[in-house]
């Protein structure tokens, strides 16, 4: 009873014996009675009892005390049931809200799939002890990543570290790689086991309805989920890409804190899954892209290396090509070498037929020797590259004082005209003199019954010039297109090496050929060398010290 | 006398084989192209080709192939620098086939052979 005398236990001053609720620190309470009436005795049997009982011994309007009591009692529990709801949706907003931009930025999958799982699983908002990702693939979903502790003991220990260090939201969102490898590891084994159909009960029924289902063990479940689970409920949320297929499924329990979820954090988590399911198809699709990229890469690197094998197969083929030629130019002159000296042999006492014969025999020997100087030719353009500055006049020079005189003998007459201060080109001079040579060889032996030859050197847009000019016949188109080409010749003494020689000595100069011909007006063959920077120069010296 | 046409771009051996030929009892003509060839055909009676299997721009093997649709009586001697041209099935066209060798005595031979063959039928 908490009638003391005529008093009771809620207007006695000055006693501490009357109350015994009140705790060590609060004893202002024993003098102030008014405010133990608040903080103590509202909540206490005692006076609820005691007006129930002054309501039946002094009439009703004590008995109304006690029914505003109870009322008062009830809607103050509802209150702080309230308050409780709207703190856990402010911090569910609030979860929400940072994960949602801290998504925005993100393309990597394992970030994304790691922010997700850790939004639903802390502590202060959703609060979900476990969270799995499946993904979809192929037909089937698989266990990709999951987070949260493995025993009640971990979980201790994580929650503690949480509130010890006065981690927010926004320090559990933070990722890194390290970080997702050790939670992937620690579900390893039970993520590889999981691969369930698409069309699986329950992750049918998921996709089917979009919502989120609350699975329990009285359900028709896979071996694996039934044997992880043990008989705690969960909940499945569905994934969709924008065109409404299956991207995958989130499991979502509270396997140690019993926790039921409420109507509300459900629908909360159905309206979040839209920009999950957003988030997840970036991730899915930059993933792909970048194996798609991968991919192309690998590509490209196995074609070059075609490439440069179809390249060297063809360098090959050109030089078995080119020895089958050889055979062939050989065979030819030393048949009629041959067979010459024997009619020779045959008819020496025929004095008509020995300088037909002998002019013929020489002829031969011609080819064979011209045969041999384009190989040798050849082959050093092919296997020799060293190169060094060069004054393109010195090598034109040298050719003109070699030809004139040879040529003038037979018709055709020299005109040389240098560019003055020319600047050096990069290149190998035996090579560049034995392809001037064989452009004027060509433009020479195009006019058999002579002409006119002009060489000039230039320097024009940053190549050193040399032209060609002669006063021919011209060449026709067919032969234009195939000038260039290996073993195409038109005469009689020629191996169809020299130009294609030429040519491909001027490419790997970074240089070019232009030829271009007048139907009886000649041909005009330009040689294109680029100029040797000076940086190059520079960078030469200081090499070569 | 029978009448040998010698086709072969390379004159030094027309000269060879008009030598040989001429020596062998023979009256030589030459010719130095398809499109010569076709013209010498068709301009006076021919009672055996001598062909080279490589003409400069041209291959000697249509040229037989021609010759053969054209005048299917008329035997063709076949000479190449190669062997390999043996395998091809078009030089199975050809009378008789002819790798060039120093001896030009051997295509005297040859021919010698084919028309003796031919004048026997």
């Amino acid at each position: 009873m908490a009638k003391f005398g005529d008093s009771y236990c809620w207007m006695i001053k000055d006693d501490p014996s009357v109350c015994p609720y009140i705790r060590p620190g609060e004893e202002y309470l024993i003098n102030d009675v008014n405010k133990r009436i608040r903080e103590k005795c509202i909540e206490c049997e005692e006076l609820k009892n005691d007006l129930k009982n002054l309501g039946e011994e002094k009439g009703p309007l004590f008995g109304t005390f006690s029914t505003v009591l109870d009322e008062f009692r009830k809607r103050e529990q509802k209150l702080e049931k309230y308050g409780k709801s709207l703190k856990v949706k402010e911090e569910m907003f609030d979860t929400m809200a940072h994960l949602s931009t801290s998504l925005k930025l993100v393309l990597d999958l394992d970030e994304i799939l790691y922010k997700v799982l850790v939004a639903f699983t802390a502590g202060s908002s959703f609060g979900f002890n476990r969270a799995i990702m499946l993904l979809s693939q192929k037909g089937k979903l698989r266990g990709y990543f999951a987070v949260g502790p493995k025993s009640p003991e971990e979980a201790y220990t994580i929650w503690n570290d949480i509130s010890q260090k006065n981690l927010t939201i926004v320090d559990l969102l933070i990722f890194s790689p390290q970080l997702f490898q050790k939670e992937k590891e620690k579900f390893k084994e039970v993520l590889k086991k999981m691969e369930f159909d698409l069309d699986e009960g329950i992750f049918k029924r998921a996709f089917k309805t979009g919502m989120i289902p609350r699975v329990t063990s009285e359900e028709v479940l896979p071996d694996v989920i039934r044997g992880f689970y043990q008989g705690t409920p969960f909940w499945i949320v569905p994934l969709f890409s924008h065109l409404k297929r299956p991207l995958g499924v989130i499991l979502l329990d509270n396997f140690l804190t019993k926790r039921e979820v409420s109507q509300e954090e459900i629908k909360a988590i159905e309206i979040f899954s839209t920009e999950i399911s957003l988030a997840l198809e970036r991730g899915l699709t930059y993933e792909e892209l970048e194996e798609k990229i991968e991919t192309l890469e690998e590509a490209n690197v196995k074609l070059k290396e075609h490439q440069e094998l179809i390249m060297k197969l063809r360098e090959e083929a050109s030089i078995g090509e080119m020895v089958l030629q050889m055979t062939h130019s050989f065979k030819n002159p030393t048949i009629a070498i041959a067979g010459l000296a024997r009619l020779l042999k045959k008819k020496t006492n025929d004095p008509s037929s020995v300088s037909k014969y002998t002019d013929a025999i020489l002829e031969e020997a011609i080819k064979l020797e011209k045969t041999h100087k384009d190989f040798i030719n050849f082959v050093k353009t092919k296997y020799t590259s060293e190169k060094t500055p060069i004054d393109i006049n010195k090598v034109v020079e040298l050719l003109y004082q070699e030809k004139k005189n040879k040529e003038k003998s037979q018709g055709v007459n020299f005109h040389l005209n240098l560019g003055s201060n020319l600047p050096l080109v990069l290149g190998n001079d035996y090579q560049l003199y034995n392809c001037i040579e064989n452009i004027v060889s060509n433009s020479i032996e195009a006019m058999p019954e002579g002409g006119e030859l002009f060489i000039e050197t230039a320097e024009e847009d940053g190549f050193v010039s040399v032209g060609i000019k002669d006063t021919g016949p011209g060449i026709s188109d067919e032969v234009m297109k195939n000038l260039f080409k290996p073993f195409f010749t038109t005469k009689t003494i020629g191996s169809g090496l020299g130009l294609y020689t030429a040519k491909g000595i001027i490419e790997n100069l970074g240089g070019h050929i232009v030829v271009s011909c007048e139907r009886d007006k000649g041909c005009n063959v330009t040689v294109k060398i680029p100029i040797l920077s000076k940086e190059v120069i520079d960078e030469q010296n200081l090499s070569s010290r | 006398m029978n009448k040998i046409l010698v086709v072969d771009d390379e004159p030094n051996i027309r000269l060879v084989y008009r030598e040989v030929l001429s020596d062998g009892g023979y009256e030589v003509l030459e010719a130095e192209s398809a499109k010569e060839t076709f013209e010498i055909l068709n301009r006076e009676p021919i009672d055996l080709v001598v062909l080279d299997i490589k003409l400069r721009s041209e291959s000697g093997l249509d040229v037989l192939q021609r010759i053969t649709n054209e005048f299917p009586n008329l035997p063709v001697v076949l000479c190449s620098a190669y062997v390999s041209f043996q395998n091809d099935y078009t030089s199975w066209l050809a009378e008789s086939y002819v790798v060039k060798s120093s001896d030009p005595e051997e295509l005297l031979l040859e021919v010698n052979k084919v028309l003796r063959k031919k004048g026997g039928h």
